[in-house]
């Protein structure tokens, strides 16, 4: 017969695994819900994973203490009393605590894991899982909002600073596409709407190694004025290129070229002007 | 004695028993927990319920020695522990200890509440110690030994209440009721109309009533009841409302030995919370004290006892 502590250890962890697969299936669920609640709202979804993993780390601590025989006792009434007592005189060895032992090693034979979980609320739990899931995707890749919040506070210090504290965390690099593809329209809100002229501090002073050098910009005649920029022209381009364009092999002096390459150079301008 | 046929050997003892004493079961079984746990136990009940033909027909189905006292005022510790007397053989005479009554396996002591404090104590003495000293020597007292001592609950003029101290050392105090109407049919049957003397048969002997005493300390309990026993016994402590003083440290430790020999006696292998809720009255009842709140709602102290359990 199986030892009674081998058996006593396995329905513990047994017990213990179940506990820590539905916390683990709650705080998916978490993740999903708030993560799909801050898509639809335009704000920063990957947040989402702080109250989960929160939730995991409280919820997994409370679960684990609470895995005790007398669940097991409450399943199975021929074990009632009997399973505890058996657990907490581990150390005395007697002959009533041996008839005790096998006693309860008979009777945890008759014990099945189904009869712990809850098929019911496993199988909901799982649909949520799958319609939450579904749900995440359709309204990311379709960016649906409800309501658009990231406008609301974009011009604010603390949407600035939480953005970059986040991307820090998560140690990604950029901030452009911050908003789940909504790129916006006018390049200049792209960083809020801070001046042009900020982005490089005093435009009279800079720093390198800690030492002030007083600089100043000189724009050249004739260069444009970074202000007076208009956005890009839409052009049309047509399948073929215009026939004032003409690629024609450049003139060279051969002396330049070593000869085993020549041929070479001739052959791919000859491909490019067919 | 095989562990395997314990469950057999009490329903065997107490069926034995039954046979001169009608009803009363709750009794004998907190009689042979006292037993078990090798302490002593206070018999309180009316005149006439067969306190000391129990107890008689116990040792008698155990092949125990017997002796009873009855205590009067004018008893002295001499007539219980026993005294030097002077014999004389062959023209020569020497001093013999004669022992007294107490030196039995069961002493059962009558109205222990009508002797004098110093006829109390001597005999307390003997209960603890489970030896005698007289002119300064000690005899030891045979193996198992055990104190029933009984108390009418009536007729309080002229006695010695026990005190609290003294009380305390009886493992538990046996309350005994009239028998129903059923029993008592059967007893004025047996007793009243065919007047026969039963014979009991010897069911089990000394040594195996040894060998029952090592099994019920061996008898596991879990920790969560062991909290339980302590939190009931701090509850008497702390419920002023109706107790004046609570148990004391001996009360956990009573509590625990009475529901293990319980649950031997009734075939658990374990100690249940059942037998812990049928011990609680006789361990606790003489080692609380109600105070006059209790006394004037007309409490008494298995009700004080009942409305903790209800709170543990």
């Amino acid at each position: 017969m199986k030892g009674f502590f081998p058996v006593v250890s396995e329905v513990k962890n047994t017990l213990r695994q179940i506990a820590l697969f539905d916390t683990v299936m709650n705080s998916l669920i978490m993740f999903l819900a708030v993560y799909c609640v801050l898509s639809l709202f335009n704000l920063f979804p990957y947040v989402s994973i702080i109250p989960a993993v929160i939730y995991f780390i409280v919820k997994v601590n409370r679960n684990l203490k609470n895995v005790k025989l007398i669940n097991v006792e409450k399943m199975y009434p021929g074990l009632f009393e009997k399973l505890r007592t058996a657990a907490d005189t581990v150390k005395e060895d007697n002959l009533i605590v041996q008839k005790l032992r096998e006693d309860v090693v008979t009777k945890l034979r008759k014990v099945k894991v189904s009869s712990f979980i809850d098929a019911g609320t496993l199988s909901l739990k799982i649909v949520l899982i799958c319609l939450l899931f579904f749900l995440t995707i359709f309204v990311t890749s379709l960016n649906i909002h409800v309501l658009n919040l990231n406008d609301a506070i974009s011009g604010t210090d603390i949407n600035f600073q939480f953005k970059g504290y986040v991307w820090d965390l998560f140690g990604i690099g950029g901030g452009d596409n911050l908003d789940d593809g909504a790129a916006s329209e006018n390049e200049s809100e792209g960083a809020g709407n801070a001046s042009f002229e900020d982005i490089y501090g005093e435009m009279s002073v800079a720093t390198l190694k800690g030492r002030k050098l007083e600089m100043s910009f000189d724009l050249q005649e004739g260069s444009d004025d970074f202000k007076n920029i208009k956005d890009i022209e839409d052009k049309s381009f047509n399948e073929f290129p215009p026939e004032e364009i003409v690629p024609t092999p450049a003139d060279y002096d051969e002396s330049i070229v070593p000869k085993e390459q020549q041929k070479l150079i001739k052959d791919y301008f000859e491909q490019i002007n067919r | 004695m095989d562990y395997e046929k314990l469950g057999k050997t009490f329903d065997n003892l107490f069926k034995e028993i039954e046979r001169v004493v009608i009803g009363q079961r709750e009794v004998m079984e907190q009689i042979m927990c006292a037993m078990l746990t090798g302490n002593n136990a206070l018999l309180e009940g009316f005149p006439g319920l067969g306190k000391t033909l129990m107890v008689k027909t116990l040792a008698d189905v155990m092949d125990l020695e017997f002796s009873r006292i009855q205590f009067t005022p004018d008893l002295m510790p001499s007539d219980i522990t026993g005294t030097q007397i002077i014999e004389e053989v062959g023209g020569k005479r020497f001093f013999k200890f004669q022992q007294g009554p107490i030196f039995a396996n069961l002493v059962l002591g009558d109205e222990i509440n009508r002797a004098t404090p110093k006829t109390q104590s001597a005999m307390l003495e003997a209960m603890q110690e489970k030896q005698v000293t007289v002119a300064n020597k000690t005899y030891a007292l045979d193996r198992p030994f055990l104190v029933l001592a009984t108390q009418n609950p009536i007729e309080q003029e002229g006695t010695y209440p026990l005190p609290e101290a003294q009380a305390d050392r009886f493992l538990l105090k046996i309350k005994i009721g009239y028998p129903s109407e059923e029993e008592e049919f059967k007893i004025l049957e047996q007793y009243g109309v065919k007047q026969k003397d039963v014979a009991v048969r010897k069911t089990i002997g000394k040594n195996s009533l040894v060998a029952l005493q090592e099994f019920a300390k061996q008898v596991p309990i879990a920790n969560d009841l062991k909290k339980k026993a302590l939190k009931l016994v701090h509850l008497t402590r702390t419920k002023k409302d109706l107790i004046e003083y609570g148990a004391s440290p001996r009360a956990s430790i009573g509590l625990i030995l009475a529901s293990k020999a319980n649950a031997l006696i009734k075939g658990r292998n374990h100690v249940s919370e059942k037998d812990m809720v049928a011990m609680a009255y006789p361990v606790l009842r003489h080692r609380i004290i109600l105070n006059f709140e209790a006394e004037r709602k007309g409490l008494t102290t298995d009700d004080v006892i009942k409305e903790i359990l209800d709170k543990v």
